[in-house]
């Protein structure tokens, strides 16, 4: 972690592992369907079965690209509670850290959809008025959604600042 | 065909119980609520496409009409059931209108502005009057026409804005001087904005609005014409119809070539046709742009809902020193629920300004702040390999107020956005920058025009920028709030004050350069007001001697002011005069018998005469005292000095025919044979003061000499007693103006009188840069006395 995207204090704050298992199931199912349905139509279909077994071998690369990918994505993210603001860094090729003060926080969303559920994992994100702020932490254990929930919650109120 | 758009619609609106049927549209003066109806021509105006349409409809039909073969006959039946269907659709369309518009009310009570609409489905929408954020007047040329307006109120982000339309032009007035006053927080009523000041047609402004920035339309349509955009547009286009000349096929890249044209017209649209006429005006209620050659815009200027502006110039603007300055308004980004897009609300702050226009503007909108004093850094150079073509243009910086960010070669970008607005700060950075050591800081901000980005920076510049300012923001808008604290009485000249050890400073008179406080039975202590100490210092410096000298002429009936003393606290200059003996004339007028007041204005009359009596360094035509005291070989180069100097102050919107008086009087006075004397020139009762000799009151003082003061004819001053003394607010003043006119005249004789009007007019365009002056000095101009 290099000094651009250290935390101003203290230690990152990560995701739960389980949020790269699920983002690497994702890919396998992704990858499987799309690559295995044109790899089963091209090689039923035609007499060319060498080309089968391409898309099946970049079928492999990818997951395997990906598979290396997610679990550098998942030790780039973090996020800090600082007394006024919260941070958050993310990205591996391109990299952003994210300062957002809790005044201007408009609102705090927890969202988990149903393989999310699966893996017990929930998204936090926070809502500015600006549409730029991109202030989003996947991956987290829904007991600490809840709770980072509440915290922001109560410190937006006791910081509103208006706009 | 015309929704009532009002109130939501009927499925989005809750029912609320039905107010008693309208019964009568006449307001009900008697409690403090106040019902307004649309005026009847609202659904014409709505719903005027209709009418187009069936124009068009009209004027096929008869064109199809002189045909008489087979298929035109086909074609004329299926016409005749398009017409039907038409005017079916038009008689709906009319009904709907007509039962919208009968069912809506706009409703003014203690608490609350409420619409009410809807005929099946009533629906109210109510907006305490502490919610509204600001008060926009607009007129679509079809309803200018009828002289009809829109208000538009917006209640703060998110909500939609409530739609006024349409009013009479009038009622629009009230209703936004009333909802404004309101929205401050002053409590008066409706009845009471009856005698608020009357907006101008064209300008919408009113007296009581000072403009600050009026673009002409000769710059406007240069800078225009030499803006990038529009170059580029053009540029496209005739290069496209060019290239598809050479190739022959212009008639098939027409489905092209329309939509290219479009956008180069409706670019002139917005960059001229809709900022003709632009005046930024300061009025009560705050700043108010007002624009438009066809449709005519008057829109608040939102203060604290500013999130950032940019500074854009182009390079051909570079020479001119002009700027355009896009503005970011809370709200104004953003579409509503409605799907209605803002796009009516102009972003543009100032469409084309020079440095001095920017510099003034930018004094109001962002109060405090000095652009030029914050220094900016540049990118390093090794963002070249990133952005070889522009990045030596990259600059950030900031201050204690705002950050700000430059960039750009064609388009050179300043984009200024205060601490306190922003939303949060990011640091990018992508590979190639990292190869390099660099990263990129956004602060982010509402939708809206104005991105804040440093380019390029350093990386750990980018990430001291964004870290630090999260505490640059706290400050700021702990001093905001600070500020936003009721403040107390500001120590005004507390300094020179408490070096006189006035703890209880009695205020006598504020003029337009000074306060005078008392001092004692028989000096006052002036103080001249903020501004250049440097030219106060001189003013004093030139008065001083000339009190003293005029002291010794004790054959002078007069009683003319004395500087005892003056000097300098911090950058306060101030001195010590010799009170005068008794009161303004102007104010003892308000309050004298009237029987006494005639006696007292021929006192007043012969102390103008007096005047001239009072001797000057050498008799020539000259401005003695000011900033730039000069002698001047003729009369007349005299006057036209003075009146050149007012012209340059004078806003011409307001006052067009200035210019055409001033050459006037210019003219006039060149035949004037006269001794050049001292003249007061602003001889007026509130500069004269009167004392009692044998318990009868008599005019014999005269103070306040002044940049304005001559050495010209005497007879200015005698005019001026009664000419100026006009805009002394007593009944009867008028009335009292036009005898003392009368008995000046008889006692000049007539062939000195007839210079009275000459002078009228002098008078009326140099003191015509005051706003409130304005209005009578046209009146003087308008009707010159028989």
């Amino acid at each position: 972690m290099d000094e651009l995207f250290a935390p101003p204090a203290d230690t990152w704050q990560r995701l739960s592992p389980k949020y790269a298992t699920l983002e690497r199931l994702t890919t396998v199912i992704g990858v499987v369907v799309v690559f295995g349905a044109a790899a089963l139509i091209v090689g039923a279909a035609s007499a060319v079965w060498w080309i089968s077994a391409v898309i099946i071998a970049v079928a492999l690369v990818i997951i395997i690209a990906r598979w290396i990918v997610i679990g550098r994505a998942l030790r780039s993210w973090g996020y800090l509670e600082r007394d006024e603001d919260l941070f958050i860094t993310h990205g591996v090729l391109f990299r952003t850290l994210v300062a957002v003060p809790y005044g201007r926080m408009q609102l705090v969303e927890v969202n988990s959809g149903p393989l999310q559920r699966a893996f017990g994992l929930a998204t936090v994100q926070l809502v500015t008025a600006s549409a730029s702020t991109d202030a989003t932490i996947p991956g987290l254990p829904p007991d600490e959604a809840a709770r980072l929930r509440d915290r922001l919650t109560e410190r937006g109120e006791t910081h509103t600042a208006g706009i | 065909m015309t929704p009532p758009d009002v109130g939501g619609g009927p499925l989005g609106a809750a029912p609320v119980p039905a107010p008693s049927p309208p019964a009568s549209p006449a307001p009900t003066p008697s409690s403090d609520e106040r019902t307004q109806r649309p005026h009847p021509l609202t659904p014409v105006l709505r719903g005027w496409f209709v009418l187009v349409a069936i124009g068009l409809a009209v004027v096929r039909q008869t064109f199809e009409n002189g045909d008489d073969n087979p298929f035109d006959a086909l074609l004329r039946l299926g016409l005749a059931w398009l017409l039907l269907i038409i005017v079916g659709i038009v008689a709906v369309a009319a009904l709907a209108g007509f039962v919208s518009w009968y069912f809506t009310r706009f409703v003014i009570d203690d608490t609350e502005l409420r619409v009410e609409s809807g005929a099946l489905f009533k629906s109210s929408r109510r907006l305490a009057f502490e919610r509204v954020q600001s008060v926009d007047l607009l007129q679509p040329l079809l309803a200018r026409v009828f002289g009809l307006c829109e208000l538009r109120i917006e209640a703060g982000a998110g909500d939609r804005p409530i739609r006024l339309r349409y009013l009479r032009r009038a009622d629009a007035d009230r209703f936004r001087t009333f909802l404004l006053a309101r929205a401050q927080g002053d409590r008066s009523s409706f009845a009471s904005t009856e005698n608020a000041a009357r907006a101008s047609l064209f300008t919408d402004l009113s007296v009581e609005d000072q403009p600050v920035v009026t673009i002409k339309p000769q710059q406007l349509v240069l800078g225009f014409l030499l803006s990038t955009e529009w170059l580029i547009a053009l540029g496209f286009v005739i290069i496209a119809l060019i290239a598809t000349q050479i190739f022959g096929v212009t008639f098939y890249a027409l489905p092209g070539l329309v939509p290219l044209a479009f956008g180069a017209i409706s670019l002139i649209g917005r960059r001229v046709i809709a900022q003709f006429n632009y005046t930024l005006a300061e009025s009560v209620r705050g700043l108010r742009i007002t624009r438009g050659l066809t449709n005519l815009s008057s829109q608040s200027v939102p203060l604290d809902r500013i999130q950032g502006l940019t500074i854009c110039q182009s390079i051909l603007w570079r020479p001119f020193g002009w700027y355009r300055v896009d503005v970011s308004v809370l709200g104004y980004g953003a579409g509503n629920d409605s799907g209605e897009s803002r796009s009516d609300v102009s972003r543009i702050l100032l469409p084309v300004a020079t440095a001095e226009q920017l510099r003034v503007a930018l004094a109001r909108v962002l109060p405090g702040v000095d652009l030029g004093a914050v220094e900016l850094h540049r990118s390093p150079r090794r963002a070249a390999f990133l952005r070889p073509f522009d990045a030596w243009t990259f600059r950030y910086g900031w201050d204690d107020r705002v950050v700000v960010a430059r960039a750009g070669v064609l388009v050179n970008d300043t984009t200024v956005v205060p601490h306190a607005r922003v939303q949060s700060a990011r640091v990018e950075q992508g590979p190639l920058q990292r190869l390099l050591g660099l990263a990129s800081a956004h602060l982010d901000s509402p939708k809206g025009p104005v991105r804040l980005v440093g380019r390029h920076l350093a990386a750990a510049d980018a990430r001291a920028l964004v870290v630090t300012e999260l505490d640059r923001q706290r400050a700021s808008l702990a001093a905001l709030a600070a500020a936003r604290r009721p403040p107390e009485p500001p120590p005004v000249d507390a300094e020179v004050l408490d070096r006189f050890r006035l703890t209880e400073p009695e205020l006598l008179g504020e003029g337009g350069e000074t306060r005078v406080y008392a001092l004692g039975p028989a000096e006052v202590l002036r103080v001249y007001k903020g501004g250049d100490p440097e030219q106060a210092a001189r003013l004093v410096s030139q008065l001083r001697p000339a009190y003293d000298h005029w002291a010794g002429q004790t054959d002078v009936p007069l009683e003319l002011p004395r500087i005892l003393d003056h000097g300098r606290v911090g950058d306060r200059i101030w001195t010590v005069d010799r009170r005068m003996s008794g009161p303004s004339f102007s104010t003892w007028l308000r309050t004298a018998p009237v029987e006494a007041r005639r006696p007292a204005l021929l006192s007043y009359l012969d102390s103008a005469f007096e005047l001239r009596r009072l001797e000057v360094p050498a008799s020539v035509w000259a401005r003695p005292f000011g900033p730039d005291p000069r002698s001047f070989p003729t009369f007349a180069a005299l006057v036209h000095d003075q009146l050149a100097g007012a012209l340059r102050r004078i806003d011409h919107v307001f006052f067009p025919e200035a210019e055409t008086w001033a050459r006037q009087v210019v003219d006039e006075v060149g035949e004037r044979v006269a001794e050049p004397r001292l003249v007061h020139a602003d001889y007026f009762p509130g500069n004269t003061y009167v004392s009692t000799v044998d318990g009868v009151p008599v005019v014999r003082g005269v103070a306040d000499f002044s940049p304005h003061t001559l050495i010209a004819d005497p007879l200015m001053d005698v005019a001026g007693a009664s000419i100026l003394m006009e805009l002394e607010p007593y009944p009867g003043v008028v009335e009292d103006a036009r005898w003392l006119w009368d008995v000046a005249a008889e006692r000049v004789g007539a062939d000195e009188a007839r210079w009275f009007t000459t002078y009228r007019r002098y008078y009326s365009v140099y003191f015509g840069d005051d706003p409130l002056v304005v209005p009578w000095a046209r009146e003087q101009l308008a009707g010159p006395r028989a």
